[in-house]
C-alpha cells in the first residue's frame, strides 16, 4: 500500500510539538542547565561592551593606570567563567541529543514489536527505516542544539537592548528602528529558503532514486531498448536540479547582503549621531564605543535565530512522522489484568503459563478486516481437536489466510471467541499462544547470521547436536552439508544467498527445533526447484504427527493426508470434510481438482498417444 | 556455461529450453539477445543466416525481446511501465498487451487501476503480477520473437496457461521461447531443447521425449506428482 508523504508547512506548529513532551520529562535537568547556562553566558557578553566602556573612559580618557589590575582579574574571570560555562552546557545538548535519540529509538523499536500483523502488511520497509533512523536522528539533534542556540539569540538580543536602552534610550531607539526590518526580512527569507532547499531535496532523493532504478533496472532496460527514454528522463531531473539549486542561490545570495546593508546602515546611524553626541560632549567616548559594540553583535543573533527556528520547522515533519508511528494503535492488544498475571511480550510470566495441548475452537466466530466492509466470516464454528490436520484449499486470494490468522490471534475475531484448550485466547497473553506456535511462511525469513544460528532461533538453548538432529529430522541436513561452509554458512541478508527452498528447509528445521503445539505451513507455490520440493513434503509429513497442524496447500497429495479440509472461495469457508467426503460431494472442491489437473490428464493421455505412436 | 550445444528455433513456432539451476539456460537467452556476446572461436548464432554479432545490440533486442525472471518495474505507474517501449501507444493499446497478460483483472481490482505507482514509492506487486506487467510491456513492443525465461514462475498454473494460449492467440506468427523448469509451462511446445549442465540432453516434442524415457521423462515423473495423477486417474474413471 502506498504511504504518501504530507507535504509540510512552513510555520511552526506547537501542537505537534507538545506531544515530546512526555519523551522530555527525563532530561529536566538538562534542559534547565541548558537554560541557565545559556542565560549566565548571554549575561556575560552582555558585559563585555561594559568592561569596553569602562576601559576606554577610565584607562584611556582619564589616562590612569589605578584599578587596572582588579579590572584585568575581573575580565579573565568572566572569560573563564564563560568558558566553563559552555562546556557545562554542550555536555547537556549532547546528552540530550544521545540519549533521547537511544529512547526514541527504543521506543520504536518496542512498539514495532507489539505492532501486529496487519500493520506490516501494509507499510512499505523503507517508511519505517525512515522513520527510525533519519527522522528520529533529525528530532534529537535540533532539540539539543537548536533549543540552545536560541536560547542564547534571544536572552543575548534582550539584553543589549536593555544595555542599549540604559546607556543611551533616543539612540536604542535609533537601532529599533532597524532591527524590526531585519526580523521580518529574515523570517520571510530563511521560509524562503527552506521552501527551495526542501525542494532541491527532494530533487536529489529523486535523482538518487533514478540512479538506483539505472542500476538495479539495466538488465531490464537494455532488453527493453529504452535507454535513450530513460537517458532523456534522467536529464529532465537533473535539469530541474540545477533550475532550483540556482533559484535556492539566488534567495540566499540576495538575503545575506540586504541584511549586512540594513545592518551597516544601522550601525551607521549610530556612529553618526554617537559621534554628534560625544563632539558635544553629551556622550563619553566608552559608552559610544559600547554602543556601537552593541549595535553591531545585534545583527548575527538575529539571523542566526531565524536559521534555527527554519531548523525546527523544517524538523517538525520529521517529529510528526516519528509520532504518528508511536501513535500507531497495535490491532491485538493484552488488557493489563492480563499482562499482569501472564506477563508481556518482554517480561513474560513463564510460571503461571499451563502448557498448550493444541486444542482449537471456533465459537460463533464472526470476523471483518479492519480495512473491510463486509464480514468474511460470520456464526462460524469449528472445534479442532489436538494433534489434527487441518489443510485449507482455495484459489490464490480466496482468503485461505484468514483462518490461520485468527487461530494465531493475529487478528482477533470481531464476534464470537476462539478457545484454545477451552480457554478464550483474549484471556491469556499472545505470547502463551505464539511461544506455542511454529509458523513456516511461503516465502521464509531467515535472519543474517550462519545456518545453525539460524536453526537455533527455534529454541536459543539448543546443543549443537539438537540443531544437527533437527536438521537431519526434515532432511535438511542434506542441503546444508552441500553448501561451502555447511552449518556454518553465511546465509546473507534475509537468507539472500540461499534459494527458496533452500531457505524453507531450514525454517522448518528451525520450526522443529522449536517443537511446537501448533505448526502453520504454507507451501510455496512454484520457483522451488523440484527435488527440493519433495525434501520438504517429506519433511512435513514427519512434522505433523501429534501436533495441530494448519496447511495452506495446492498439491493434492499433500492435501488428502489431512484430516479436515476446509475450502475457502471469496473469503468464506464454502465446503469442508475429508477428501473422500469432499469429492464425493462434486462440489467446489471437486471442480478446484478436476480444473487444476485437467492439465495434467491432457499430459496422461498425450503419454499414452505418444506412446503409442 | 555451456558447451557444443547445436539448435535451431524454426520461425514462427513455439520452441520450449527446460533446464534446471545452473543447466545454461538462462544463458541461451543472454546469448541470444546479446547481452554478452560469444568469444570468438566459441561457436556462432545466426538469424536468417547473419551472424548475431554483426548485428547491432539495440536492432536485436527490438526484434528478440526478452522478459527476465525477475523483471524490473520502474517508479511510475503500471500505464507507464507497459508504455515504457512505445511512449506512442494508445491506452488500448496498452489494454490489449495487459489482457494478453493476463495482469488487466488484477489492475481493475486495484483503486487506481492503471494509474497505481509501483516500485519502491508505491504499492508492492506481486512477484506474479510484476512478472504479468512486464510481459505486457514486452508484448506491446511488438517483436517478432519473443523470449520468455522462466517469466511465469511465480504465477499459479492455471494463469500460466492462460497467458501461454493468449500469447499464441495475440502473437500469431511470432516465434515464441519458452525457457522454465515447469514442464506444464513448455510441454505444449512445438519442439522441447533439455540442457543439463551446459549440454544438450535430450531434444523432440513432448511425446517423443517421453517415449524415450530420459533426463525429460523423469523430471515430468516428479513434476506431475505420482499421487496426484493416480487420484486423477480415479476421478477421471468416475467423471
Amino acid at each position: 500500500m502506498a504511504t504518501a508523504e504530507k507535504d509540510f508547512g512552513t510555520s511552526f506548529d506547537p501542537g505537534i510539538w507538545k506531544g515530546i513532551l512526555p519523551y522530555l520529562k527525563p532530561y529536566r535537568w538538562e534542559f534547565t542547565v541548558i537554560l541557565l547556562g545559556n542565560l549566565l553566558c548571554a549575561v556575560i557578553d552582555v558585559l563585555f561592551p561594559l568592561f569596553q566602556r569602562y576601559a576606554i573612559d577610565r584607562f584611556v580618557g582619564e589616562a590612569t593606570t589605578r584599578g587596572l589590575v582588579p579590572f584585568g582579574v575581573l575580565y579573565a574571570l568572566c572569560t573563564v567563567l564563560q568558558a566553563l560555562l559552555v562546556v557545562w552546557w554542550t555536555r547537556a545538548c549532547m546528552r540530550v541529543e544521545m540519549n533521547f535519540g537511544k529512547d526514541l529509538r527504543r521506543a520504536q523499536s518496542v512498539h514495532l514489536q507489539t505492532l501486529s500483523l496487519s500493520y506490516y502488511n501494509v507499510t512499505p520497509v523503507g517508511y519505517l527505516l525512515a522513520r527510525t533512523m533519519n527522522d528520529t536522528g533529525k528530532v534529537s539533534a535540533v532539540l539539543g542544539w537548536n533549543v540552545a542556540s536560541i536560547l542564547w539569540g534571544v536572552l543575548y538580543m534582550a539584553g543589549s537592548f536593555l544595555a542599549m536602552l540604559w546607556l543611551n534610550w533616543r539612540m536604542a531607539l535609533l537601532v529599533l528602528l532597524v532591527a524590526p526590518v531585519i526580523v521580518l526580512l529574515s523570517g520571510y527569507f530563511q521560509k524562503r529558503i527552506l521552501t527551495w532547499n526542501r525542494r532541491v531535496r527532494k530533487l536529489n532523493s529523486r535523482i538518487t532514486g533514478a540512479f538506483n532504478e539505472g542500476i538495479t533496472g539495466a538488465k531490464t532496460s537494455k532488453t527493453l531498448v529504452i535507454e535513450d527514454q530513460n537517458l532523456e528522463d534522467f536529464q529532465g531531473l537533473t535539469g530541474e536540479m540545477e533550475r532550483s539549486g540556482v533559484r535556492a542561490a539566488r534567495v540566499s545570495a540576495l538575503y545575506v547582503p540586504l541584511i549586512l546593508f540594513l545592518s551597516t546602515t544601522a550601525t551607521a546611524l549610530v556612529l553618526v549621531r554617537g559621534g554628534w553626541l560625544e563632539r558635544e560632549g553629551v556622550l563619553l567616548l566608552g559608552t559610544l564605543s559600547a554602543f556601537f559594540s552593541y549595535a553591531t553583535g545585534l545583527f548575527e543573533p538575529i539571523q542566526q535565530t531565524a536559521r534555527d527556528l527554519s531548523d525546527i520547522v523544517s524538523v517538525q515533519a520529521s517529529l510528526e512522522r516519528v509520532l504518528d508511528l508511536l501513535h500507531e494503535e497495535p490491532g491485538v492488544t493484552d488488557p493489563p489484568e492480563v499482562t499482569e498475571r501472564w506477563g508481556d511480550a518482554f517480561h513474560p510470566k513463564k510460571e503461571n503459563w499451563v502448557p498448550i495441548r493444541g486444542d482449537i475452537t471456533f465459537e460463533d466466530v464472526s470476523f471483518r478486516y479492519p480495512d473491510g466492509t463486509e464480514n468474511v466470516l460470520s456464526h462460524f464454528n469449528l472445534h479442532v481437536p489436538a494433534g489434527t490436520t487441518v489443510a485449507i484449499v482455495g484459489e490464490t486470494g480466496a482468503g485461505k489466510s484468514t483462518l490461520v490468522n485468527l487461530a494465531c490471534r493475529f487478528f482477533e475475531p470481531t464476534g464470537g471467541r476462539v478457545l484454545i484448550d477451552g480457554i478464550d485466547y483474549r484471556r491469556r497473553s499472545q505470547l502463551w499462544l505464539h511461544s506455542a506456535l511454529g509458523y513456516v511462511l511461503q516465502t521464509p525469513h531467515l535472519f543474517s547470521g550462519t545456518v545453525m544460528e539460524n536453526i537455533r532461533y527455534g529454541r536459543l538453548d539448543a546443543t549443537d547436536e539438537e540443531v544437527y538432529a533437527a536438521a537431519r529430522a526434515v532432511s535438511a541436513d542434506t542441503v546444508v552439508e552441500n553448501l561451502e561452509q555447511g552449518y556454518d554458512t553465511q546465509v546473507g541478508e534475509g537468507g539472500d544467498r540461499l534459494s527458496t527452498g533452500e531457505k524453507q528447509l531450514i525454517s522448518v528445521a528451525r520450526a522443529v527445533l522449536a517443537d511446537p503445539r501448533i505448526f502453520v505451513l504454507v507451501f510455496a507455490t512454484g520457483s522451488v526447484a523440484t527435488e527440493t520440493e519433495q525434501l520438504i513434503q517429506q519433511a512435513t509429513a514427519r512434522l505433523l504427527e501429534g501436533r495441530t497442524s494448519f496447511l495452506i496447500a495446492h498439491r493434492l497429495s499433500t492435501i488428502r493426508q489431512a484430516d479436515l479440509i476446509l475450502v475457502v472461495r471469496d473469503g468464506r469457508i464454502v465446503e469442508q470434510g475429508t477428501h473422500r467426503e469432499l469429492l464425493a460431494r462434486r462440489g467446489y472442491y471437486h471442480d478446484l481438482y478436476a480444473r487444476q489437473f485437467a492439465q495434467e490428464a491432457e499430459e496422461r493421455y498425450h503419454h499414452r498417444s505418444g506412446g503409442e505412436a | 556455461m555451456l558447451r557444443d550445444v547445436s539448435f535451431t528455433i524454426p520461425a514462427g513456432r513455439t520452441f520450449a529450453i527446460l533446464g534446471g539451476t545452473g543447466s545454461g539456460k538462462s544463458t541461451v537467452a543472454a546469448l541470444l539477445t546479446r547481452l554478452y556476446d560469444l568469444a570468438p572461436g566459441a561457436g556462432r548464432i545466426t538469424v536468417g543466416g547473419v551472424d548475431l554479432r554483426d548485428i547491432p545490440r539495440e536492432e536485436v533486442r527490438r526484434h528478440i525481446a526478452l522478459v527476465l525472471q525477475e523483471p524490473f518495474l520502474y517508479s511510475r505507474t503500471v500505464e507507464e511501465n507497459i508504455r515504457a517501449v512505445r511512449p506512442a501507444a494508445g491506452r488500448e493499446e496498452v489494454r490489449r498487451a495487459a489482457r494478453a497478460a493476463c495482469v488487466d483483472e488484477a489492475l481493475a481490482e486495484m483503486a487506481l487501476g492503471y494509474d497505481t505507482v509501483v516500485g519502491e514509492r508505491g504499492v508492492t506487486l506481486s512477484g506474479g503480477q510484476k512478472q504479468r506487467v512486464a510481459i505486457a510491456r514486452t508484448l506491446l513492443a511488438g517483436a517478432p520473437v519473443l523470449l520468455l525465461d522462466d517469466s511465469l514462475s511465480a504465477v499459479d498454473t492455471e494463469t500460466d496457461a492462460n497467458i501461454r494460449s493468449a500469447l499464441l492467440q495475440q502473437a500469431a506468427g511470432t516465434t515464441l521461447v519458452l525457457i522454465s523448469h515447469r514442464v506444464t509451462t513448455l510441454m505444449q511446445a512445438d519442439r522441447i531443447l533439455v540442457l543439463e549442465n551446459g549440454r544438450v540432453a535430450e531434444e523432440g516434442t513432448h511425446a517423443q521425449l517421453i517415449a524415450r524415457d530420459g533426463p525429460y521423462r523423469r523430471v515430468c515423473d516428479i513434476q506431475m506428482n505420482q499421487d496426484d495423477r493416480a487420484l486423477l486417474a480415479e476421478e477421471g474413471g468416475e467423471a
